[in-house]
């Protein structure tokens, strides 16, 4: 059952929300004391206060996904809004911690550093209700690989990191819907997706609205 | 400025057609009075020598220095034991317009700019007792879009007002005699515009740019392009105080939006394709206007933070050819400026391979901290990579965003801490005359690039309690020598050139520039504390030595067959204090010591290096990084003038020179000291 219209550069493609299963997360005892120092010098889940909203997104034209060494070409994910604490967002020259979800890194449009309000681009269409986001160890994003993205989870794992509720996803989903029973949105290309980025930012990061225009410019 | 050795070895060559060079260089060296390009020009006796300078406190006396900024003093001397067929007496001086060889004629009239010549007396024994104001301050710079304006100086022997056989000139040659240079700081001639654009060809969300030109281009031909890549949560609109500068001296301006934050390989490419898109686009960028103005051979790159590693980088991936542009080549890249550069990537990756090099380095910065417990924040280690001509410069209480405009936090730890306004000062001043460097190479401003500031400064000085700034210089393209470069023959009682190297001193150490723990704490096994210019896998090497007593010594022995320096303008080496250690936090100062040369008779020449003014300058009084006061370990370059050692008729044979002796405690310098040494060499130019 797919239907499809357009909307600016974008096309809305009608889906039908998996049902995600609610699998608990298997929080694993920190057995060993390396194990719990690492989990120091990372960040954690308690700096991922909530998830905003939530757009399920193809993208017609694939774009490389820069924030992993794989350069995978990103044809659908989805777009997240998040609130995080909001130092866990200043860009610093050395390494910052990476913002995961689940075993991804995500590109982070927009900087957040004041509201704690960020906007991302999960670069595959994974299972939220499996996948906990957090911030993990700091390393230059381009540089992770998946054998670290999938440690990087196992510790986050272990640290207590969880998956948002199934109820807080449906409220992020409803939200990052608008309240249609659209269920993926097609973008045309990575362009169009910012663009419709600059809208979540001007509602949930007023303080960014000079960025938000700029990705609006072309 | 004249270099009467090398003008006349050059001569003899054209003359003869021979290059022999060895035995031209090293065997006909010629007092430089003696230099008579006979017949050129019906010219038979012309004498050509240095003779505007400025006075030094102490031995050699005088510095026959090249540049003078706009505003301030210019003055001569004559060293008669050298210049031995002027005989002592009253002549007239002219600072006449430049010109050249091919220029000058015989018979031609002199006219001096000032109005007037002037009635000079040259009877001292001494280089010092001769010297003489010629100028306070009152000759233009004004050049139009370049620097400085050249003059020539003549002492008319026989005072028939016109350059006659028998007259001394400084300035016959293709270089002026001296130049009088604009504060480069100061907004150039030009008005500017500055516009935001946005183009097509870069990833989708990083398409800004800030661009800055004359308001005139219209009517000016095709101007270098400098690229502006920031750094990481920084603004492409935040370098303003650059674009407006250099649009005011007749360049165009491109700072791009910069994609930092995944790295350091995002970041280089942004750089690579808003070049690209800049110039495929100037049909149409801001109407057009741009179109035909811009000098597509003519590009520099400046970065900041991560995008100054992201620039190297870039640089990196066309010499390697991962990246082919389609609207310029390698070729076009003249030279990279990094302002505070990570270092996350290998020197496979992250190497300027052999094009101009400068850094910048805050020691206040803290963000790239340049504290030892990351490489990562190792500034030094690009400029180490670099294999071409390579310049540093290193600014005391400088934090890492005082360098952009962006307003906020300077992200600054340490005291005495310098301002948005004093740092853009100082970069403006070193920027410009770096760019005419990469763009034209521009000898007029070359000591700009090094002189320390203690002693060369603008009519309004760059002053204040807490600048401090500090230079490093190595021309590598040109002619050198290598007396030690502590890179082969790595023990320590070798030096690169095969020559025995002894000492007479407390302690010495030849090792890798490496600290080699995570912290500056003090340690009396940590030789290399302090030193952030290399890391495992990379073996930048040098010397550290330190002193307590007098007459303490380092000395190199000059191998047979390289004995002959005269034919060399400098000697030159790097220093550093090294931080921390008890020696260098006993005085707060700058280290000073001698120089001495030895020839194969025994006869000595000495100069001290504080004689030119500054020294070695104290470790920036940072704490943190583990126990105690002091940042890192920053080297800043010495040259000292060859022919400076036989000033007043000092007896040495510079062509039979068989010992290079720095000579520590208290009567020679510093009483006690602990330093690093490096690079040191002989070079011309």
């Amino acid at each position: 059952m797919v239907n499809s219209t357009r909307f600016g550069s974008k096309r809305f493609v009608l889906g039908t929300l998996a049902v995600m299963a609610v699998a608990a997360a298997a929080v694993t005892a920190l057995s060993d004391r390396r194990a719990v120092e690492v989990s120091v010098v990372r960040g954690s889940s308690e700096k991922v206060h909530s998830i905003l909203a939530a757009l399920p997104i193809e993208v017609g034209t694939p774009f490389a996904h820069d924030w992993s060494s794989e350069r995978a070409m990103v044809t659908g994910g989805w777009l997240l809004a998040l609130e995080v604490e909001p130092e866990m967002l200043v860009r610093h020259q050395s390494a910052d911690p990476v913002l995961y979800v689940g075993d991804h890194a995500v590109e982070r449009i927009n900087s957040g550093e004041n509201s704690g309000r960020v906007i991302v681009i999960v670069p595959k269409r994974i299972d939220l209700e499996n996948a906990p986001i957090y911030f993990g160890s700091a390393a230059l994003p381009e540089s992770v690989s998946a054998s670290t993205r999938k440690l990087e989870l196992t510790r986050a794992r272990n640290d207590g990191a969880k998956p948002f509720s199934e109820a807080a996803l449906s409220a992020a989903y409803k939200k990052g819907l608008s309240g249609s029973d659209t269920a993926t949105v097609e973008f045309q290309d990575r362009r169009a997706v910012l663009e419709f980025a600059a809208q979540w930012i001007y509602e949930f990061c007023p303080d960014e609205t000079e960025f938000a225009n700029s990705l609006l410019l072309m | 400025m004249t270099t009467p050795r090398i003008a006349a070895a050059a001569f003899f060559c054209a003359i003869f057609g021979s290059l022999g060079s060895a035995q031209i260089l090293s065997g006909t060296h010629l007092p430089e009075d003696t230099f008579r390009p006979t017949p050129y020009k019906g010219f038979h006796n012309l004498i050509t020598t240095d003779i505007a300078g400025r006075p030094l406190p102490q031995f050699p006396g005088f510095s026959f220095v090249q540049s003078f900024y706009e505003g301030t003093d210019v003055n001569a001397s004559v060293d008669l034991a050298r210049l031995n067929h002027l005989t002592p007496g009253t002549y007239e001086l002219f600072v006449v317009a430049d010109q050249t060889a091919t220029e000058w004629a015989p018979n031609e009239e002199l006219i001096d700019v000032r109005g007037s010549s002037q009635t000079v007396s040259f009877t001292g024994a001494t280089v010092a007792s001769n010297a003489v104001t010629i100028d306070t301050g009152t000759l233009s710079a004004d050049a139009g879009l370049r620097l400085a304006i050249g003059y020539d100086v003549v002492i008319d022997v026989d005072g028939d007002g016109r350059l006659t056989n028998g007259d001394v000139i400084d300035g016959y040659g293709a270089e002026p005699g001296f130049y009088v240079v604009r504060d480069p700081s100061s907004d150039g001639p030009l008005g500017t515009i500055e516009t935001n654009v946005t183009v097509t060809g870069v990833k989708a969300g990083f398409e800004g740019e800030n661009l800055f030109y004359p308001d005139n281009i219209s009517s000016l031909g095709k101007l270098p392009l400098i690229v502006i890549s920031h750094g990481n949560g920084h603004n492409f609109n935040w370098y303003d105080h650059l674009g407006h500068h250099f649009a005011s001296w007749g360049f165009v301006v491109m700072s791009h939006r910069n994609d930092t934050v995944p790295g350091i390989q995002t970041a280089s490419q942004t750089t690579l394709t808003h070049t690209d898109a800049f110039l495929g686009s100037l049909g149409t960028l801001d109407g057009g206007i741009l179109d035909g103005h811009v000098d597509v051979s003519q590009i520099m790159w400046i970065g900041h933070s991560r995008g100054a590693e992201g620039i190297v980088r870039a640089y990196d991936k066309l010499f390697d050819g991962f990246y082919v542009p389609t609207n310029y080549d390698i070729d076009d890249i003249k030279g990279l400026s990094s302002i505070a550069p990570t270092i996350f990537l290998s020197k496979d990756d992250t190497n300027p391979h052999g094009v101009p090099f400068h850094l910048w380095t805050g020691a206040s910065d803290n963000d790239v901290s340049g504290c030892a417990s990351s490489s990562i924040v190792y500034t030094f280690l690009t400029h180490e990579r670099a294999l071409g001509d390579r310049y540093s410069t290193y600014l005391h209480g400088a934090g890492h965003g005082a360098f952009h405009n962006g307003g906020g936090s300077l992200v600054a730890a340490g005291p005495c801490q310098i301002n948005r306004t004093e740092t853009h000062r100082i970069m403006k001043t070193y920027l410009l005359p770096l760019a005419h460097t990469y763009f034209y190479g521009a000898p007029e401003v070359q000591e700009l690039l090094w002189r320390q500031d203690e002693e060369f400064q603008p009519a309004v000085p760059i002053a204040g309690p807490c600048i401090v700034i500090n230079k490093t210089y190595q021309r590598r393209t040109v002619a050198r020598q290598a007396i030690d470069n502590f890179q082969f023959f790595r023990d320590i009682i070798t030096s690169s050139h095969g020559g025995a190297v002894s000492f007479s001193i407390d302690s010495a150490t030849e090792g890798v520039l490496d600290d080699p723990d995570t912290n500056f704490t003090f340690s009396a096994v940590e030789p290399m504390n302090g030193m952030t210019y290399s890391i495992t896998g990379e073996s930048w090497r040098g010397l550290t030595v330190d002193w307590s007593a007098n007459d303490q010594n380092v000395e190199w022995e000059i191998r047979t067959g390289k004995r002959d320096i005269s034919n060399w303008e400098y000697l030159t080496f790097r220093a550093t204090q090294i931080t921390r250690h008890p020696n260098t936090t006993a005085v707060l100062g700058d280290l000073t010591f001698e120089v001495e040369l030895r020839d194969e008779l025994g006869n000595k020449s000495s100069i001290n290096i504080g004689a030119y003014g500054g020294g070695i300058e104290e470790p920036y009084q940072r704490t943190g990084c583990g126990t105690g006061t002091g940042w890192s370990n920053f080297f800043e370059t010495i040259r000292i003038p060859v022919a400076d050692f036989e000033t007043d008729g000092a007896v040495i044979d510079l062509s039979r020179i068989e010992a290079v002796r720095f000579v520590f405690g208290p009567a020679f310098g510093s009483a006690v000291g602990r330093m690093g040494i490096d690079d040191l060499e002989l070079t011309n130019g």
